[in-house]
């Protein structure tokens, strides 16, 4: 094998606690080769980011680390501060999860892009543009003396990662530390961005160490992935034959996790009234454009759907495709400017004003949210947040029905009773997000709402929440209505799929006929960007480049055209 | 029109609006407080031709909202009557009294910014034995009210020590200056504690934001990690409490004056609320609002030019 590039050598990672050091990662050993792109997968909390940052010297205060890091050879324990920060600059790139916080917001792309050539490397200001503009273009992005002049907030997400990775080209870095670049993207700009990654390392001599916690998309773009679990590598494998080698049980459970090839589930035949009915749905919103003018964003435009009571109904869309406020709209959170919406017979179109007749609804449709860190109130014990939601709905009964009703609900997700008395903070995310659920079954819904209920789990995690969701819809009879971007959790939830873009629905069938065969062309543009064996990465098409419009708070209800 | 110019121009607008309506609200005050024939009259007990003479010269039995309107242009054109109590243009009255009010919140200003956004950063930066340190003395800033400062300083400065005058405000530039800095650091302690922790909270939050992360492991050195992304990002949080911080002093500084005896405007007007002398009052309180009102409208402008987002619509793309 070539010289490596990087090399990690039994590395320890201490956070500083109350009670002595607390060890995170325990003898963490890889290596990238010249040229190499090396996978680190792993969960949340398994140490995988905490490596990356103790090679880029990121480590919160108060961490302390042990072992060899190596960069070409060199080791960094042996460097004064000087030439660390030096080897760092000059030597590696990194690129983060979220640009839109990784970028300063009150710069603009062109001092971002030609910070450290000027700061670090010494170049003149005006070369310094010049090659900016050129890595700009580099990375495929359009139009760049004037990208140059703009701020990160006026630019989409999947291309300020384009500015982040242009930017660290600037230096010619040996290796390029990716930290979970994608998993804040859409799966298409995913596709786009890992397709300029695959093409950057074909024509410079990058190596890549590539984190994330989706093992089909590393086992995609690497050629070896070390897998990581509790602060431990527990195995390395080869990318292209990870599927037949891997021998540890973890990888083996990931690996099913995100490799999934179950068939879809089966629709029950249609029942004769609909739970709910959304019907000729609009929705717009007065905007701010690019050029400070007014604009009218049609945010949900002529939008029809039924949901069979018991079904499930998956709406699936990129950001921008109007999921999000076809589920506002339905509970009450948003005015319809046109349409109608029935649920349980009863006419919705107007959102409650009452309380007594919000109260009412929220009998009917409850809803839970994407991060069960934000959603529950973290001073609330598990037992004070269900005896609340049961009370709001049941003020008179008896204190032993309220606690036998909470012991109920802990059974139907899966929780054991001895949770009751702690608080969020001391619950993983797939408990968390249990007892969201928990709280949403307390009113006993004929519907339940699930708004991307997964999208901030662990793949793990993932799954087992929506097996619990599929069977307590099959033990309770109530209706799912699931919004995500993710086509493969259709596939484990919903019968029914609405494929959402833009405000408009592109295409409407059985989970079978749209996962298996999709008849309209961006269906399987979603499909074809979901990686799996033997994918790779192709640009498309240019994507969305301007960042969303957001809606002005004091937006006017637009007249129905 | 872009976003700056339009902000601009509402802002006038609304600072027009804020002055014509507390101009309202102050000319009603003044009215509330009564008839002010007595002090008008100097004391003695007024005969009814006095009384008729002097309604006469000032207007008294015209309608309210005629005499508003007369202040009003009045003011607009400088002419802001006479004093009832010193028979003098109330504008020669208060034009050298603010001099010294605006040299006494100058000197405050500079030990603020100097001495609170210094020791917050040093807090934010410096470790954590700094940031105790500073801590504690806020703390003990904060629960030091301006007038207990004042009869300390005085005690220990002017009395025992007798390095500084105790009373008046000095003839000529150095004179003045050694007269007002007993005040002016009197004024500061509270505001020097409250600003050092602004400074402080806003710097921290930036160390801590992902894009110093970014900066940092792009080798950027760290001075200029500092000074274009960690302050720059968090000054406009900083200028904002210290634009209404210092536009506050104005009023603040009365009690400054009155503790050590300056003859500047916070003093005048409690003398003259004392005395009823209502054009006086007027014409101060009027002033004070309209420096409290540009100077937040100023703070706003310089924070919206260094960032551009914050302009209502302009992060909109």
């Amino acid at each position: 094998m070539n010289a490596p590039v990087l090399e990690i050598e039994g590395l320890d990672v201490f956070a500083a606690g109350a009670d002595g050091p607390r060890q995170l990662v325990f003898g963490s050993t890889l290596s990238v080769g010249r040229g190499e792109a090396v996978g680190l997968v792993g969960e949340s909390g398994s140490g995988k980011t905490l490596t990356v940052r103790a090679v880029a010297g990121l480590l919160p205060d108060g961490f302390t680390t042990s072992g060899t890091i190596r960069i070409d050879g060199r080791d960094l324990g042996a460097m004064s501060g000087r030439e660390l920060r030096d080897v760092r600059a000059r030597r590696l790139g990194m690129v983060f999860q979220t640009p839109r916080a990784h970028l300063n917001p009150l710069r603009t792309i062109g001092d971002f892009m030609t910070e450290a050539l000027v700061h670090v490397a010494d170049v003149k200001p005006d070369a310094a543009a010049k090659r900016a503009m050129d890595l700009l273009d580099e990375v495929g992005i359009t139009d760049p003396a004037r990208r140059m002049l703009q701020h990160p907030a006026e630019l989409s997400g999947g291309l300020l990662q384009r500015v982040m990775i242009a930017a660290t080209l600037a230096m010619d870095p040996d290796l390029l530390l990716a930290d979970e670049i994608t998993t804040a993207l859409d799966v298409t700009t995913q596709e786009e961005v890992m397709a300029v990654i695959a093409d950057l390392r074909a024509h410079r001599e990058l190596s890549l160490l590539f984190i994330t916690h989706d093992l089909a998309l590393a086992g995609a773009v690497c050629d070896r992935v070390n897998v990581m679990q509790h602060g431990r590598i527990v195995e390395t494998l080869r990318a292209a034959t990870m599927r037949q080698d891997a021998r540890g049980d973890y990888t083996r459970v990931l690996m099913s996790a995100s490799l999934d090839e179950a068939p879809p589930i089966e629709a029950d035949a249609p029942a004769s009234h609909p739970i709910m009915t959304l019907a000729n749905l609009r929705k717009a919103y007065q905007v701010r454009g690019a050029n400070g003018r007014r604009e009218t964003l049609v945010a949900v435009d002529d939008v029809s759907m039924e949901l069979a009571p018991g079904g499930s109904l998956g709406i699936v869309g990129e950001s921008g495709s109007g999921k999000s406020t076809t589920a506002r709209l339905l509970l009450g959170l948003e005015r319809a400017d046109g349409g109608t919406i029935t649920v349980d017979g009863e006419d919705w179109s107007v959102p409650a004003r009452r309380g007594a007749e919000r109260r009412r609804r929220a009998k009917i449709a409850q809803m839970v949210f994407q991060d069960p860190y934000q959603s529950l109130d973290r001073r609330q014990t598990v037992r004070q947040c269900l005896v609340e939601a049961v009370r709001v709905h049941r003020p008179r009964d008896a204190k032993v029905a309220v606690e036998a009703r909470v012991a109920e609900l802990m059974s139907q997700v899966r929780l054991d009773t001895s949770l009751l008395d702690s608080r969020p903070r001391a619950l993983s995310g797939g408990q968390r997000q249990r007892v969201a659920i928990a709280r949403a079954l307390a009113a006993d819904p004929v519907l339940l709402v699930l708004d991307e209920a997964v999208s901030a789990l662990d793949v793990t995690t993932q799954v087992e929440i929506l097996t619990l969701l599929d069977s307590i819809r099959r033990e309770t009879g109530v209706a799912l209505l699931m919004i995500t971007h993710d086509l493969t959790v259709i596939r484990r939830l919903c019968d029914q799929v609405v494929v959402m873009r833009q405000g408009r629905i592109e295409e409407r069938g059985t989970a079978a006929q749209i996962l298996d065969d999709p008849s309209a062309e961006y269906t399987r543009l979603l499909l074809d960007s979901i990686p799996r064996e033997g994918w790779t990465p192709r640009r498309r098409r240019l994507g969305r480049t301007q960042s969303l419009p957001t809606a002005t708070r004091s937006s006017a209800m637009v007249p129905d055209a | 029109m872009n976003t700056l110019t339009r902000m601009l121009l509402g802002r006038l607008g609304g600072l027009l609006l804020t002055l014509l309506l507390a101009s309202i609200v102050i000319y009603s005050a003044v009215l509330l407080t009564g008839d002010p024939i007595a002090a008008l009259a100097g004391g003695a007990k007024p005969t009814p031709e006095l009384i008729a003479e002097i309604r006469a010269e000032y207007h008294l039995d015209d309608p309210v909202w005629q005499r508003y309107w007369e202040w009003l242009t009045g003011a607009i054109q400088g002419d802001f009557g006479r004093s009832f109590v010193y028979k003098t243009a109330v504008t020669t009255l208060v034009a050298p009294r603010f001099a010294i009010t605006l040299q006494l919140v100058l000197l405050t200003v500079v030990l603020i910014l100097v001495f609170g956004v210094g020791s917050g950063i040093l807090a934010a930066t410096r470790g954590r034995a700094v940031d105790r340190a500073v801590a504690t003395a806020t703390s003990l800033g904060m629960a030091l009210p301006t007038f207990v400062v004042a009869i300390l300083l005085i005690w220990i400065f002017a009395k025992s020590l007798g390095w500084f005058p105790v009373y008046g405000e000095g003839d000529g530039v150095w004179d003045r200056l050694w007269h007002l800095v007993l005040p002016a650091i009197s004024l500061a302690v509270l505001f020097i504690a409250y600003i050092s922790r602004v400074t402080r909270s806003a710097l921290v939050a930036q160390l801590h934001s992902e894009h110093v992360d970014t900066a940092k492991v792009r080798g950027i050195p760290r001075r200029r990690v500092f000074g274009a992304h960690v302050f720059r990002n968090a000054s406009p949080q900083i200028l904002a409490i210290a634009g209404t911080t210092i536009a506050g002093l104005f009023a603040a500084s009365a009690i400054a004056e009155v503790a050590f005896g300056l003859g500047g405007i916070g003093s005048l007007l409690v003398q003259a609320a004392a005395r009823a002398d209502l054009p006086v009052v007027q014409i101060v309180s009027l002033l004070l609002v309209t420096i409290f009102v540009v100077l937040n409208a100023a703070a706003d402008l310089v924070s919206a030019l260094i960032d551009p987002t914050s302009v209502e619509g302009g992060a909109l793309a």
